[in-house]
């Protein structure tokens, strides 16, 4: 049943060329000003023990994250919760919360495939880029695919609260920031001070995007992946009776306003 | 008539402010939102060094008026332009243009936003701050000359927002545009042009002039002129705001007379 609904997301993205025209540009256009930024950081000689094809790497896969990222469970919690709608998905057969994941799952496969794929080959063929071996990549897509669980759980718990705050851009505000800061998606976390590097290792962020990106790029980080995967199994398992909690509180709430 | 005007937008940002529980939630996550950038970039520059020759309060004042004139436009125009392809589909343009006001400042007024006052402060703490660690302090004129600058940046923001949002006239849809357009060309306004391809510096002056934003004005302030064909382009930027902007009513005129209701 969740295939059929990656599927039809899928099917839905081909109607927007146009659409799928400027954002690739766009994502191009992102890359090529993170390159710049490398270049000029190199070029200044401050950092020496990271080189340009690391960096570039770096910020390719980085993208391609992001862009399985994506989501709108946010805005679209808030509008069942303003609608009401809310109430219908708490009798429903089908779990809202998988719905959106593999709904959204579909969508961002979607891009990733048409267009990130693209970009990354390009990218990987004008720079050189390194490609690790099978086993690495493999241990990198599990790794990948559980940050992603971790990350949509946080979307998906911080949306919820939109229950009290009432509009959905603000929990996605809040959830994207801290993202931001903490993944080390714009920057990598080497370039963070020792402090703000060990908050980093306690919060969930960096598990969705820094360190599966070590993974791929074998970087020191690689050499601890069991340890990796396993502090992530146990994100997705905190996060996931956080969201229960939540959606028990919400449920009796609801009762007793009486819808 | 101006007075009426005024009121429109006191009522709408008013309403904003009714609650005031979410109000103050919102401020946070905006104040979380817009900070991260600013945080990130002294994180970086922290470890790198200078970036171009650029320092770190050079590349934050750069930021900061990029964020400051971006929320300034935002306040007046987001709102209107940000539903403007959904004000389309779903008929409500009809009931503006049936009001007898001029739609765009009607639209301005009622659809003004409150959600900006944050980045106001966060923006212009980084102005003052930056100005303060470069040891730099602005005269009279100067501090005039600032004010012109940022009223000029913004209007070439709010003219990005316009001319992206207005094809909706035609379209019905237009985030494809405004997104690659408005949203990831001005995100090269963050590190000083010079670090781009000549092509791309071009580019943003002379065909979309997102360049006089921050990149052009802020190097009066800093006493730099790199990259710059001419000394003068430290001086355009109210000139560059106050035509593109024109050129902007005038296209969101054209789309407004070419607008067919949707009938919905």
């Amino acid at each position: 049943m969740y295939w059929v609904l990656i599927k039809c997301c899928f099917r839905q993205q081909f109607q927007y060329k146009w659409n799928l025209l400027f954002q690739m540009a766009g994502d191009w256009l992102g890359i090529y000003i993170k390159i710049c930024i490398w270049q000029a950081i190199l070029n200044a000689g401050s950092i020496k023990n990271i080189n340009f094809e690391t960096l570039v790497s770096y910020s390719v896969v980085a993208a391609m994250v992001s862009g399985l990222l994506y989501s709108r469970v946010a805005e679209e919690l808030a509008d069942r919760f303003r609608t009401g709608m809310i109430a219908i998905d708490f009798i429903r057969p089908i779990s809202l919360k998988w719905y959106y994941f593999f709904g959204q799952l579909g969508e961002n496969l979607f891009h990733v495939l048409f267009e990130g794929i693209f970009i990354a080959a390009v990218s990987f063929i004008i720079w050189k880029l390194p490609i690790p071996l099978p086993g690495t990549v493999l241990i990198f897509l599990v790794s990948l695919f559980l940050g992603l669980l971790i990350m949509f759980f946080i979307q998906y718990t911080i949306g919820l609260l939109v229950f009290w705050m009432k509009d959905g851009t603000y929990t996605r505000m809040i959830t994207d920031g801290l993202f931001l800061l903490f993944s080390g998606i714009d920057i990598p976390l080497w370039f963070y001070p020792d402090w703000l590097r060990s908050l980093c290792d306690v919060l969930p962020f960096s598990y969705v995007a820094f360190k599966p990106i070590s993974i791929w790029l074998g970087m020191q980080e690689a050499k601890q992946w069991q340890k990796i995967l396993l502090i992530q199994l146990s994100w997705v398992l905190i996060l996931f009776v956080a969201e229960r909690l939540i959606w028990k509180q919400i449920q009796s709430s609801v009762e007793i306003q009486g819808g | 008539m101006f007075g009426l005007y005024g009121a429109f937008a006191k009522v709408a940002f008013l309403t904003q402010l009714e609650y005031r529980g979410q109000y103050f939630m919102r401020m946070i996550a905006k104040l979380l939102g817009w900070s991260s950038g600013f945080i990130l970039l002294v994180i970086l520059l922290n470890k790198v060094g200078p970036v171009a020759g650029w320092g770190l309060y050079e590349i934050l004042l750069l930021y900061a008026f990029d964020v400051l004139s971006y929320s300034i436009a935002g306040t007046f125009f987001m709102g209107g332009f940000g539903k403007l392809p959904r004000l389309i589909r779903s008929g409500e343009l009809d009931g503006i243009l049936t009001k007898p006001v001029n739609p765009l400042i009607y639209l301005i007024c009622t659809k003004i936003s409150a959600g900006y006052t944050s980045n106001y402060v966060i923006a212009g703490a980084m102005i003052g701050i930056s100005l303060h660690k470069l040891g730099i302090s602005l005269s009279l004129y100067q501090m005039i000359w600032m004010i012109l600058d940022i009223a000029g940046a913004s209007l070439i923001q709010a003219a990005g927002f316009m001319i992206t949002t207005v094809p909706a006239f035609w379209f019905l849809k237009s985030d494809g545009l405004y997104r690659l357009f408005y949203k990831n060309l001005t995100s090269f306004l963050q590190y000083p042009l010079t670090i781009y391809h000549g092509g791309i510096r071009f580019l943003l002056t002379f065909l979309l002039p997102y360049g006089f934003i921050n990149f052009y004005p802020v190097q009066l302030f800093i006493n730099r002129q790199e990259g710059v064909p001419s000394p003068i382009f430290l001086f355009l930027t109210p000139f560059v705001g106050a035509s593109v902007f024109f050129i902007a009513y005038r296209f969101w005129e054209k789309g407004l007379n070419a607008y067919q209701s949707t009938g919905s």
